[in-house]
């Protein structure tokens, strides 16, 4: 039987976060399906071991290093300022703070060169105390070699906007504006060039000077880094499905996403692969400078803060598109294409998993970069976009697929563990699908009884939609293999073998339906004897609170006597 | 002006560090680092990383408070900042299943409980819970670590993470399945 509820709905339920509508039914669900039941009670269980986790307490020293930090920052600041021999030293208000509102004081000479040296103190003292406290190598570590790493966090930071918004809000909000003013000259204040800035706010904050001095946020432009050198397209190139000119035609930037072109061997489509590996690796190395310029659409990737996406204006209104967008929460995104306010995107870093970065891009790719896609053959849904459509089919229509564990093990009488691939219409596979990260669960050949299910690397929306065949002793899933085109096979050697052999070698077919068996059997067997392992651990606890309880005197042993 | 006290709420402490006094920054410092440093433990699985992202989280938060409008709680705010930087600091190092103090000793979390007596069984639990805790991949630690130890509701949640409340509903659900599952994959199970 299928589940009535989407499993969301036991979270919302014991988190107390419905709906009135969804509450409703949660608790029409609560009486009539011990399913359900049986759901938020382990929910609420969990929840409430959590309780016994401790809190633990920051150590004492963390708000004086802290307020350490501050004061050195702002006081350094202030020290930097008047050693510019400046007789009007702005400053922040009050006692020096990084506030906002700035008031002018006018000093004696004779106040500036006293406040000067008494600075210099404080500033040696508060940085020293800092650094102490940061832990003396990895501060030397960071100050040297490692300042540009270091730049990821603030730059993840610097500009993050309190209101949650989305990604695009941020760069609605901001960036584009600079975008707008810069223009596109050298000096241009590029979408990543605040990076630049960060990199000095970074070293300025080291040695305990304030981002910025006294200027605040201004002059936050910076000249356009040499190595940012756009790579430029034509759009009569991005039109073709040749892919190749593009390795013949992008100049050798070092830390350039790689745009990589098909499978050699043609078997499978060309596909514009941004290499995660790469961009990691650009962003450890701080070469966030570059900023990618994809033909005239003016794409720019400053990995620093995320990217910046221009949509080309006819795809704006493209579905798949706006599926994707949804799929990476940049939801927004497509209210603002959908008012046809905007054809440009941004989604930052911290937003996006590193491990989704590849997908990410390249999904975006196929409508700003490369060509367009049809709706049908979109992918690369993540998990939570999975999950809720699931929700929604649950909740609005019956499930697309024609199979299911309960009907499998009916027909064929195969082993519901085993079967559990068969259930998808609950979240089972998105969850598997997601704990590998890559939308695919890797279903392959799984044996049951007699049965082969041959699944090759089951896509989670393909599986919905996969039909049910049964001939004989064989179960197959068609239409499962949508994302070999896509990604290689994921076949292993043994697995491979038991593929061929499913048509010639009735032997090949039994060895291999043997090693999974014994695959499971070995994993029931562990989990046996970790249960067996805890049922003795209770009974010897048992048995010491037993004996505490009841304590047995026991006669004293004669202590031996001495001298005899 | 009135003496600045703990007793103010964040606003007006936030308002007092803006016009200059830092002593009110010091009080919001006092109010949130446990819970700030408390859950970025769990969601670093390091004392000593936790302990240096809260006091850099603190330090970001004090030089970016001119940007805060107050459309959302001071402690979301700080904590997505705290959480940039734990995942800037993550990506430079290789996962860790286990918690772990700056000489790379294991920590006993439970030695350093002020949770609720519950002798051996209540540690061993502790114990697992945080073992599976740190098997989950970020996203879930730090979802999970909102919800159930910050005990946020989900807009609030939806606020830290930035994604739509419906997502954080569906994430929650996989994370707690998942965690679930790694609790049983190491021999505990949900009493």
């Amino acid at each position: 039987m299928n589940r009535r509820f989407s499993e969301d709905l036991v979270s919302g339920y014991v988190d107390g976060q419905l709906t009135d509508d969804e509450r409703a039914l949660a608790d029409r669900l609560m009486n009539e399906d011990a399913q359900f039941q049986a759901a938020v009670l382990e929910a609420e269980s969990l929840s409430r071991q959590f309780r016994l986790l401790p809190k633990p307490s920051a150590p004492g020293n963390l708000k004086a290093n802290v307020m350490s930090a501050i004061a050195a920052t702002t006081v350094t600041v202030a020290a930097a300022s008047t050693a510019a021999s400046t007789p009007t030293v702005k400053t922040k208000t009050g006692t020096g703070g990084t506030s906002p509102k700035r008031v002018e004081h006018r000093w004696s000479r004779t106040s500036i060169l006293v406040l000067a040296a008494s600075l210099v103190g404080i500033v040696g003292l508060g940085s020293t105390l800092y650094m102490m406290n940061r832990g003396t190598s990895e501060v030397a570590m960071e100050t040297s070699m490692d300042s540009a790493k270091e730049v990821d966090a603030l730059a993840v930071t610097e500009d993050l906007p309190e209101e949650a918004g989305s990604p695009s809000k941020m760069a609605s909000d901001e960036k584009m504006k600079k975008s707008a003013v810069a223009g596109g000259a050298e000096s241009t204040n590029f979408g990543n060039a605040k990076g630049g800035n960060e990199i000095a706010q970074s070293e300025m904050s080291k040695s305990g000077i304030a981002p910025g001095g006294l200027a605040g946020d201004e002059g936050r432009s910076i000249e356009r880094p040499k190595s940012a050198l756009p790579i430029t397209r034509s759009p009569a190139d991005l039109k073709s499905d040749d892919e190749s000119h593009f390795q013949q035609t992008e100049p050798e930037l070092p830390m350039q996403a790689q745009i990589a072109s098909g499978d050699a061997e043609g078997s499978r489509p060309s596909a514009n692969i941004f290499d995660a590996n790469k961009m990691e690796t650009a962003f450890a190395d701080s070469a966030w400078n570059e900023v990618f310029e994809i033909d005239n659409k003016n794409v720019e990737l400053p990995i620093e803060e995320g990217w910046l996406v221009e949509i080309a204006p006819d795809q704006a209104a493209n579905p798949a598109l706006h599926q994707t967008l949804h799929a990476f929460n940049m939801d927004s995104s497509v209210d603002a294409l959908n008012k046809q306010n905007s054809t440009t995107l941004q989604f930052y870093l911290a937003t996006i998993p590193i491990d989704d970065l590849d997908s990410t891009l390249k999904e975006l790719s196929n409508y700003s970069i490369v060509k367009p896609i049809a709706p049908q053959t979109s992918r690369n849904f993540d998990a939570d976009d999975l999950e809720s459509k699931a929700v929604q089919q649950t909740r609005s229509e019956p499930p697309v697929s024609n199979f299911s564990a309960p009907m499998l093990n009916q027909q064929r009488g195969i082993n519901s563990d085993l079967a559990e691939m068969s259930k998808s219409m609950d979240s089972d596979n998105t969850k598997r699908s997601n704990e590998k990260r890559n939308n695919i669960s890797e279903f392959q050949n799984i044996v049951a009884g007699n049965q082969i299910l041959i699944a090759d690397n089951v896509f989670d929306l393909g599986q919905q939609n996969a039909q049910l065949s049964i001939e004989g002793d064989r179960i197959e899933l068609n239409n499962l293999n949508r994302i070999e085109n896509q990604k290689p096979p994921t076949l292993s050697e043994e697995n491979k073998a038991m593929v061929l052999a499913e048509t010639q070698n009735e032997t090949a077919i039994a060895a291999a339906q043997e090693n999974l068996f014994r695959e499971l059997t070995s994993r029931r067997s562990r989990q046996s004897t970790a249960n067996e392992s805890k049922d003795k651990a209770e009974t010897s606890l048992r048995n010491i609170l037993i004996v505490v309880q009841n304590p047995v005197q026991t006669a004293k042993p004669a202590e031996p006597k001495q001298g005899k | 002006m009135n003496r600045l006290g703990n007793d103010h709420d964040d606003s007006f402490l936030i308002q007092a560090t803006l016009d200059g006094k830092h002593e009110a920054f010091g009080h919001l410092v006092e109010r949130y680092q446990d819970r700030l440093y408390g859950s970025l433990i769990h969601v670093l699985g390091c004392e000593a990383e936790a302990l240096d992202i809260a006091q850099d989280a603190f330090v970001q938060a004090f030089r970016r408070l001119d940007s805060f409008r107050g459309q959302s709680a001071f402690y979301t705010w700080l904590f997505r900042i705290g959480r940039n930087l734990a995942i800037s600091r993550l990506r430079r190092r290789k996962p860790t299943a286990s918690l772990h103090n700056h000489d790379g000793e294991a920590i006993d979390i439970a030695d350093q409980s002020t949770a609720p007596a519950g002798g051996i069984e209540s540690e061993e639990t502790i114990g697992q819970l945080h073992i599976a805790l740190q098997r989950l991949s970020e996203e879930h630690r730090t979802i999970i670590v909102l919800r159930e130890l910050n005990e946020m509701d989900y807009d609030a949640i939806a606020d830290v993470l930035e994604i739509p409340v419906g997502t954080v509903r569906s994430r929650l659900h996989r994370a707690r399945q998942q965690l679930k599952q790694e609790l049983e994959a190491i021999g505990a199970t949900p009493n």
